[in-house]
C-alpha cells in the first residue's frame, strides 16, 4: 500500500487490524459515541488515519488533501465529509481534528452530525508517547516568551499543591476564585473548570508513584485567559484498556472538547498542559 | 413489588470520592430497579462518568433499570453532553417522573 494513497484505507482497515504506524506508546481514546456509530469492534489498534475507512469514497481525496496540510503544518483541519455508519448508510459530519501540542503528532478528534443536532459527538484522542524532549522544551520556552513579549497580564495566580486527591478540589476552588472576577463569560468559565479539572487530576493520579507537588498558574490577559497545570514527574503507563481503566483517555477527549485551545508538553523533567482562551476584542 | 432502591449523590464528584462511589455503586450491582439523584451533585470528573458508564452499562446487561435525576443545565447535565454519555443513560429532572418511569 502506498502512504500516499487515502484508498488504501478501506482494504487495509478491513483486513488487517494491525496499524500502519505506531510510535511506541500511546493514548488512543474513541468514545462510546464512535464505536456505537461506526460498529467498530476493535478498540485496541487505531492509527493518525484510522478515520478514513469510514469516510465517503467520493470525499476522500479531498479530506485526505486537507488533512495532510493539516497535519504537516500542524493546525485545525476542519472538513466536512459522509462518515459511514454501522449500517452502511452514510450521513454529513464536520471533522474537527486539533493538534494537542506543537510539536508532537498528538491530536484531539470530533465529528458532528450535520443533520442531528442532538447526536453524541464522535471523539477521538491520540497521544504518542514522548521520548525526544530537548526540541519540545525549546519550543516550550519559545511560546513563554511570545506571551511574555506580547502581553503582560493583568491578573495572575500561582499556587503549589500536593499531589494528592483532595487537591484535585482545592485547585479548583482556587481556580475558581481567581477567575471570579476576570472578563470571562459563564460558558468558558465552565468549560475551562472542567478542562483544568481533568488536567490536575493527570498530574495527581498519574505523575507520581511517591510524594509530588502540582501548580496551578492563571494568567489574565486583555484579550486571553491562560490556565497551566504543571507536575514534575512522569505520567505512569497505562493499563489494560477496558472501559473503566481509561478514564485517562476520557478525560483529555474532555480537555480537547472544552478548551480545543490545549497544549502538552512532555519531558523526563515533567508535564505542562496550557489552556488558552481568546476573547474578541 | 418493592420499590427503586434510591441513591443520592451530592458534593463534588472527583478523584477523591471516586472509591466511595465505586463502592455505593457496586452495592448496586444486583438490584433490579434503582434511581440515582444527581441534582446536589455539583462537579463531576471523567473518572467518575467513567463509574456512570459503568453501572449503566451493567444494568444493560443485566435487563435491570437505573434512571438518572439531573436537573437540566446544570454541570452534570452539561458534562454528561459533552461525553456523551447521555445518549446511553436515562434521564429525568424530577423525583415523580423518576417513579412514573417505573410505574409505566
Amino acid at each position: 500500500m502506498r502512504a500516499d494513497d487515502p484508498d488504501a484505507y478501506e482494504s487495509t482497515a478491513a483486513t488487517q487490524p494491525a496499524p500502519a504506524e505506531v510510535a511506541g506508546e500511546k493514548i488512543a481514546y474513541r468514545n462510546p459515541a464512535w464505536f456505537a456509530y461506526t460498529g467498530d469492534a476493535d478498540a485496541q489498534n487505531m492509527t493518525t488515519d484510522f478515520w478514513l475507512a469510514y469516510v465517503h469514497p467520493d470525499d476522500r481525496r479531498g479530506a485526505w488533501d486537507a488533512w495532510q496540510n493539516a497535519r504537516s503544518a500542524k493546525t485545525i483541519f476542519t472538513h466536512v465529509v459522509r462518515l459511514r455508519r454501522a449500517d452502511g448508510s452514510y450521513r454529513a459530519h464536520r471533522l474537527r481534528i486539533a493538534p494537542f501540542a506543537a510539536t508532537d503528532d498528538a491530536w484531539v478528534g470530533s465529528a458532528e452530525d450535520l443533520h442531528d443536532d442532538d447526536a453524541a459527538p464522535l471523539q477521538h484522542v491520540l497521544l504518542p508517547e514522548l521520548t525526544d524532549h530537548s526540541t519540545r522544551m525549546r519550543d516550550a520556552a519559545a511560546d513563554a516568551s511570545i506571551v511574555e513579549e506580547d502581553l503582560r497580564p493583568i491578573a495572575r495566580l500561582e499556587e503549589t499543591f500536593p499531589a494528592e486527591p483532595l487537591s484535585a478540589a482545592k485547585i479548583r476552588a482556587a481556580l475558581a476564585h481567581f477567575l471570579a472576577s476576570a472578563p470571562i463569560s459563564e460558558d468558558d468559565l465552565f468549560h475551562l473548570m472542567l478542562a483544568v479539572g481533568e488536567a490536575a487530576n493527570n498530574a495527581i493520579e498519574h505523575a507520581y508513584v511517591g510524594p509530588g507537588n502540582v501548580v496551578l498558574r492563571a494568567q489574565v490577559f486583555a484579550h486571553a485567559t491562560i490556565v497551566e497545570i504543571v507536575d514534575f514527574g512522569r505520567w505512569r503507563p497505562l493499563r489494560a484498556m477496558d472501559d473503566r481503566a481509561r478514564p485517562r483517555g476520557r478525560g483529555l477527549a474532555m480537555m480537547g472538547a472544552a478548551v480545543p485551545d490545549m497544549r502538552i508538553h512532555r519531558s523526563p523533567a515533567g508535564t505542562h498542559v496550557r489552556f488558552a482562551l481568546e476573547r474578541p476584542t | 413489588m418493592t420499590d427503586p432502591r434510591l441513591l443520592t449523590l451530592s458534593g463534588e464528584l472527583d478523584v477523591a470520592t471516586r472509591q466511595s462511589l465505586r463502592g455505593a455503586f457496586a452495592a448496586l450491582a444486583e438490584v433490579d430497579e434503582a434511581i440515582i439523584d444527581l441534582r446536589d451533585v455539583r462537579y463531576v470528573d471523567s473518572a467518575s462518568l467513567a463509574e456512570f458508564a459503568w453501572l449503566a452499562d451493567r444494568f444493560r446487561k443485566r435487563e435491570a433499570r437505573v434512571v438518572w435525576i439531573i436537573l437540566p443545565g446544570s454541570h452534570v447535565e452539561r458534562v454528561l453532553q459533552i461525553s456523551g454519555l447521555v445518549q446511553t443513560m436515562a434521564i429525568v429532572a424530577t423525583p415523580e417522573a423518576a417513579r412514573a418511569h417505573f410505574a409505566a
